[in-house]
């Protein structure tokens, strides 16, 4: 059976907690208290002060910087979710946090640079919650 | 520093989807029509730089393969286009410092023939944080990453289809009125919107080609060309830098991913050479996706920002006939993608005046090569 793209490592040590925040529903992201600074992608340390980060959640609202549709799959994994919105937002209350999900329950022709998205969660299965957007009515 | 350094030999293999030879053969092939166009002999390179993405080989390899006395051997760690553009200035120090005499540059790979090994996605695939919190989402691998940045440039300034559009013909155009070039069918505007829509602004024509294919130049001080049988192409301008946030290295992470940094490089090269957009006779820009065209050409100035559209207007000014001649060898959407070092080249031919009949620009005095590399990118000026 050929690797299933759409579904992340779990094991992967860096994005344990992130995943963990996701099954739980609360999706969390690193900040380190010393430098008063967030970080994604997942470090080990805090770039600039080395000190440990802790997972904090955020309001779960974002507002949409980038997108594309993607008629045409790359990877096995993504043949029964195409046309897929694939999205980068920016998190609101956390500067600097970029996060890559797709737009669900949504047109293309609806989306506008800087509109307001809320990260909705997707149970694909027992271990996986994969967290999306959805746009803020 | 510039000042003093010329291109004098110049190499390139066939460009195809199947080069029939490994990889270590398709490198060997370009740099010893590099070192034969030079008037060299292999024993006279004493340098060898490579860029460190795309090809699989290590530099030393080549000292080995063509009995150079190597005195340098380096890896450029820039990347693509970037990286093509920074070899010359590592050359440049180089020779600047006496460590070598004649700098052999090269790159290349079978992308296509050998995609398991050398696809341009492979090193993205082989990312963990892309592994894992980018391709379940379906961001992968360059045309989504650059369709999106594309989106937001059409959201923020307009719509720019029909001027993609425009580059790819004009490329096409190019690549069918060169003796090497791996996209020769004939293509118009028309054509150009029958292609469907594949990653949303994107057709399979706004992206970059996947290429077997090598490129090889010699690099040399001013003095030593002279003694040369071949006309030195001297680098008039050259600079490289990365963006601010260099720190953001994936493409989902850039803090403002339209702007290039040819916004710091184009400066320093126009004051180097002491010319402005305004004497450039012809550009060679780094041409992935459109979206890279356009924002190099609007960072380095030849207009502002969010101008494009009216700059480009029906085509005829980046026609080989009109007065910013672009990507004349078509480019990596319509001759191949050897990491933009085959702009390197093209600029080289068309400033001899050696360019194959139908393709050769008149009069070319200077040449813009804009190398984009990600997060990197690269200003070269070129002349007589």
């Amino acid at each position: 059976m050929s690797e299933n793209f759409s579904l992340p490592d779990l094991s992967w040590p860096v994005a344990i907690p992130f995943w963990k925040s996701c099954q739980e529903e609360n999706i969390k992201f690193q900040y380190c208290p010393k430098c008063d600074a967030w970080q994604w992608y997942p470090l080990f340390e805090c770039a600039e002060c080395g000190g440990e980060f802790e997972w904090r959640e955020v309001t779960g609202r974002a507002f949409l910087f980038s997108w594309t549709t993607v008629y045409k799959a790359f990877l096995p994994g993504f043949e029964d979710k195409i046309p897929l919105i694939v999205a980068v937002a920016e998190v609101e209350g956390a500067p600097g946090v970029r996060f890559i999900s797709n737009i669900i329950n949504a047109k293309p022709e609806d989306l506008k640079v800087g509109m307001e998205l809320k990260i909705v969660y997707e149970k694909v299965d027992e271990e996986h919650t994969m967290p999306r957007f959805e746009i803020v009515k | 520093m510039a000042q003093n350094i010329a291109i004098v030999g110049i190499g390139e293999t066939a460009y195809s989807s199947n080069s029939g030879m490994t990889g270590p053969q398709l490198l060997l092939q370009a740099c010893r029509r590099a070192i034969a166009d030079a008037g060299l002999k292999t024993t006279d390179i004493d340098g060898v730089i490579v860029p460190r993405i795309g090809t699989n080989v290590r530099p030393f390899e080549f000292g080995f393969y063509l009995h150079c006395p190597l005195r340098y051997v380096a890896y450029c760690g820039m990347e693509a286009g970037a990286g093509a553009v920074n070899s010359i200035e590592m050359a440049a120090q180089a020779l600047a410092d006496g460590k070598a005499k004649y700098v052999l540059i090269f790159t290349g790979a079978n992308q296509k023939s050998d995609a398991k090994n050398s696809n341009p996605g492979k090193f993205h695939m082989d990312d963990p944080y892309k592994r894992n919190l980018e391709i379940p989402f379906g961001f992968y691998p360059q045309p989504v990453y650059f369709a999106s940045m594309t989106r937001r440039y059409m959201n923020i300034y307009g719509d720019v289809t029909e001027q993609m559009g425009r580059i790819a013909v004009n490329s096409r155009r190019n690549a069918c009125l060169n003796d090497n070039a791996q996209m020769k069918k004939p293509m118009t505007l028309e054509d150009y919107y029958n292609y469907p829509v594949l990653y949303d602004p994107f057709r399979i024509v706004d992206c970059c080609l996947v290429t077997d294919g090598a490129c090889a130049f010699v690099v040399t001080t001013e003095e030593r060309a002279k003694d040369l049988p071949v006309k030195p192409v001297m680098v008039r301008g050259i600079a490289t830098a990365g963006i601010d946030h260099i720190t953001e290295y994936f493409f989902s992470q850039e803090t403002e991913p339209l702007a290039t940094a040819a916004r710091k490089t184009a400066p320093i090269a126009f004051a180097q050479a002491g010319l402005t957009v305004d004497d450039i006779s012809i550009a060679e820009i780094y041409d992935s996706f459109a979206v890279n065209t356009i924002c190099q050409l609007e960072d380095i100035g030849f207009c502002g920002h969010g101008e494009f559209r009216d700059f480009i207007g029906d085509g005829s000014r980046i026609s080989l006939e009109g007065d910013l001649p672009l990507n004349t060898h078509g480019g990596l959407l319509s001759q191949g993608y050897i990491f933009g070092m085959n702009h390197i080249i093209e600029a080289v031919k068309q400033i001899r005046g050696t360019a194959n009949e139908g393709r050769q620009v008149k009069n070319v005095k200077s040449a813009f090569v804009s190398g984009f590399g990600g997060w990197f990118q690269g200003s070269l000026i070129l002349s007589l």
